[in-house]
């Protein structure tokens, strides 16, 4: 479904489980559960959207409420409705008044990460929400991680052939 | 136009207006403040000069701090409002509360601490500090801003960063928050027991800041055995606007 600029949205009835990738521009005002991959698009969390997945994505911005670990490329902007409670990674973070946030935020450019907290964090890195919050490298490595593990996921998936992740319900 | 009819339009448009209304005293949103800050770049240079910073906000979540963080010291950030987070009890706080960090240990390269020691009682001043030494790295920097007299400005204050000199001082409408007798710097010595002041910087705001540093062995060893972690080993001092 698209909207009036042309950018595809998830309305306020729908749920979706399983894992959502693609190269187009988000706006989710419904609910999802499970991976959104967007690495190169932009994620738009709407006002009455609700998302219990981790996320990877070029640009999140979250109006409604996020439950999972955020990373993106460019920036992650909570705006000042959005509730987000889990682990942020991007080099830019902007939070507005009146947001709510309950978690760790990476910024770190370097792709080195310290090695005896990420030691420490290894039994720790499970990780979805504010569990992963007690070690305190448990993100350490996310940006670079995460970046690579994103590439690694849209290779794979170019290279498999396509399987229904998605299901769609009417709430 | 002509002139009458210009005279006529604009008397048509002062009849649309409204009548001034009285001013009426509304409650506002909380008064902001603005102070210097003459130790935070210090503390954004010390952190940054180390790889992969880590560091912890003692603080609520407020975007000035994290969009400086981010774009000063680039660092990953813990935001732990420990304040925000102490149970209620009967009388306002809990006594018994004593703050739990859950860093690993020597896991944080820096720590900002404003206006948090001020609100506990000195059990919990104790436990805080003994938490901070425990998750802080070797080196690692403790920023604590503090009010010397807390009647400048009662109540708690939410402090958020606007500029590398400048904090913004926010107050919240949390009642419950008193303020705990004022500690001198003898009493922060006695708390930071293998700390080194690096500066210190009384503010004519009356309040003061204090940066200190974690005592780093392999310095020590490095300087002949000299110690480095003795926080009365004040660098520099001063007196600031």
């Amino acid at each position: 479904m698209e909207d009036s600029n042309g950018i595809v949205g998830i309305g306020k009835s729908i749920v979706v489980k399983g894992e959502l990738s693609g190269n187009e521009d988000l706006r989710v005002e419904g609910r999802v559960e499970g991976k959104i991959d967007l690495t190169q698009n932009l994620l738009t969390v709407g006002e009455s959207g609700k998302v219990k997945a981790q996320i990877f994505a070029k640009t999140v911005v979250i109006i409604g409420e996020v439950l999972g670990n955020v990373t993106a490329v460019e920036k992650v902007s909570i705006q000042e409705k959005g509730v987000v409670d889990g682990d942020i990674s991007s080099p830019r973070v902007a939070i507005a008044e009146g947001a709510h946030f309950r978690g760790s935020i990476d910024m770190r450019r370097s792709e080195s990460a310290k090695p005896a907290v990420a030691a420490a964090a290894a039994g720790a890195v499970s990780s979805t929400g504010p569990a992963s919050k007690a070690g305190a490298g448990a993100g350490a490595a996310a940006p670079a991680d995460g970046a690579s593990a994103a590439r690694t996921r849209s290779s794979a998936k170019q290279e498999a052939p396509p399987a229904p992740v998605a299901q769609i319900h009417k709430a | 136009m002509t002139r009458n009819g210009y005279l006529g339009a604009l008397a048509t448009k002062l009849r649309r207006q409204p009548p001034p209304v009285a001013s009426v005293e509304t409650p506002g949103p909380p008064p902001e403040t603005y102070r210097a800050t003459h130790v935070l770049s210090d503390f954004a240079a010390a952190v940054r000069a180390r790889p992969a910073p880590i560091v912890l906000d003692l603080g609520p979540a407020l975007g000035g701090n994290i969009t400086f963080l981010g774009e000063w010291i680039a660092c990953k950030l813990f935001i732990e409002d420990l304040l925000g987070k102490r149970p209620a009890g009967p009388g306002g706080d809990d006594d018994s509360w004593q703050p739990r960090l859950s860093q690993p240990d020597e896991s944080v390269d820096g720590v900002l601490c404003w206006d948090v020691l001020d609100h506990l009682d000195d059990a919990a001043r104790w436990a805080l500090a003994a938490e901070l030494s425990r998750v802080l790295c070797p080196a690692g920097v403790l920023l604590l801003y503090q009010r010397v007299d807390p009647r400048a400005l009662p109540g708690r204050l939410v402090y958020e960063i606007a500029g590398p000199d400048r904090v913004c001082l926010h107050r919240t409408d949390d009642a419950a928050q008193g303020i705990g007798q004022p500690l001198k710097h003898r009493d922060l010595e006695a708390m930071f027991k293998g700390f080194r002041a690096v500066k210190t910087v009384l503010l004519k705001s009356r309040a003061r800041e204090v940066l200190l540093r974690k005592a780093d062995p392999a310095t020590a060893a490095a300087c002949g055995g000299q110690p480095q972690g003795e926080v009365n080993g004040t660098a520099r001092s001063c007196i600031a606007e």
